[in-house]
């Protein structure tokens, strides 16, 4: 037997990938594909697998958009949170969008043009989301930065896209986005983001016990909370996968408030 | 892209997908835990769907493609205070005695798992590509972003180093070394 036979009967990836992989292989497919399938729409997530102490999830999404886990294996304390978002200092947001753009340049996830079109504090964490219509992608980062520090100390991290242009919902009407869940030891952190049609002014997210209003600007919205975006988020993807559990309240340019509004989605 | 257009490239990527994905989770669990495997075939396989209009054309070239993709990821999450620049690659923790071996064998395979553990991450790294990807040389440089002739001087200096590693042990066996792939040019 040569040497090179012998490293090889040394293979520490023999039998990879096992039966549990390939199914999962064949999910991350479809979900990858399917994303841009916006006649197969589901409140369900295409994607959902446990990644180290992390789970993350990309939910089919009516924009077309699959978010990905990122990088962010540091879990930001969340205990700053706030249901109610603020601004961003252009100091901190400068800083911030460093720590954002530099986790996710790392995976060529998004083009290092992509602007940044929403921030917002939430206590000692700032959200941020860079987007492009024009193919549709989107990064969005959760950055542990105290107001005024000099530097983030903790970055969670996804990212998105599709090959197509993203859809504008009518008036009045919300078009889910993305969705990330990441779990640690001392509990989940979801983040979610999408559009907005003409006229919506606010946006209240109920996920679980938890009530956030959403930053909305420009036809986007973005909101993260300390809880969960999915129910059952350890199952396999796909149409039986893990369940979205957030509802919308929309709010009007008029006053009304639509509660429990429908995601927009083509054809619907 | 028309919804033709759109559906030409997505059946293009599954059959990428289909081609590389076995390979891909292999060479990532050589490199990382399964959980941290499985989080960066997941990342590279989206970054290669966004990124399809860069895909090689032929098998080959697209294998080190994704492989290129798959060790950038692994690389940035292991990012800490120093910044790496290779992945060390895991072979067996045990070694067994399997069917119809004597324990010679056993112990020969026991000697080559030391003697790789000794090598540098860039040794085993060029060393992998060669012996568990079984990629030629022009393949191998795409993965790791270097000339092909820069890739054949490190792969023979990592043999060397393996067998000098392995001539160390107590019982110097070692097998005659295998050809490596050469590429066509």
């Amino acid at each position: 037997m040569t040497l090179d036979s012998q490293l090889r009967s040394l293979d520490a990836a023999a039998g990879q990938p096992d039966a549990r992989r390939r199914a999962r292989g064949a999910s991350l497919a479809d979900g990858i594909v399917h994303a841009g399938d916006h006649r197969s729409r589901s409140r369900r997530a295409t994607m959902a697998w446990r990644v180290g102490g992390i789970v993350a999830a990309g939910s089919l999404v009516a924009a077309g958009a699959i978010l990905l886990p990122g990088l962010g294996r540091t879990l930001p304390a969340v205990a700053s949170w706030t249901a109610e978002a603020g601004p961003v200092s252009d100091g901190d947001l400068a800083i911030a969008e460093d720590a954002c753009r530099q986790h996710l340049a790392s995976e060529d996830a998004i083009d290092a043009d992509t602007p940044v079109v929403l921030a917002e504090r939430r206590g000692d964490l700032v959200g941020l989301i860079l987007y492009e219509a024009s193919p549709e992608s989107q990064g969005s980062c959760i950055v542990e930065l105290p107001a005024g520090a000099s530097s983030a100390s903790g970055v969670l991290s996804a990212f998105g896209g599709q090959s197509g242009d993203a859809l504008v919902p009518p008036p009045g009407e919300l078009m889910e986005g993305a969705l990330a869940q990441f779990r640690a030891a001392d509990g989940e952190v979801s983040l979610t983001s999408g559009a907005v049609g003409e006229g919506v002014v606010g946006v209240e997210l109920h996920a679980g016990g938890i009530t956030t209003e959403a930053t909305v600007a420009d036809g986007r919205f973005v909101a993260w909370w300390p809880g969960a975006a999915f129910e059952d988020a350890d199952l396999p993807s796909g149409q039986d996968g893990p369940r979205v559990v957030i509802t919308y309240d929309l709010t009007l340019s008029d006053g009304t408030v639509v509660t429990d509004a429908d995601s927009w989605f083509p054809g619907r | 892209m028309s919804m033709g257009q759109s559906e030409v490239r997505a059946d293009e990527y599954r059959a990428l997908f289909r081609d590389v994905y076995d390979d891909a989770v292999r060479f990532a669990m050589r490199r990382a835990e399964p959980d941290d495997a499985d989080e960066a075939v997941a990342i590279a396989m989206a970054v290669a769907w966004r990124r399809f209009g860069d895909a090689p054309r032929s098998l080959d070239a697209r294998r080190a493609w994704v492989f290129g993709i798959v060790r950038k990821t692994l690389l940035n999450q292991r990012r800490g205070t120093v910044r790496r620049a290779a992945l060390a690659v895991r072979v067996a923790e045990h070694v067994e005695l399997a069917h119809r071996d004597d324990v010679s064998a056993v112990e020969i395979r026991a000697d080559l798992a030391a003697a790789w553990r000794s090598l540098s991450a860039p040794q085993q790294e060029v060393l992998a590509l060669a012996v568990f990807e079984q990629l030629d040389a022009g393949a191998a440089a795409r993965v790791l972003g270097i000339l092909p002739g820069t890739y054949r001087v490190r792969l023979s200096r990592a043999r060397k180093a393996l067998q000098a590693a392995l001539a160390d042990r107590p019982r110097p066996v070692v097998p005659a070394r295998a050809p490596i792939r050469q590429e066509a040019s």
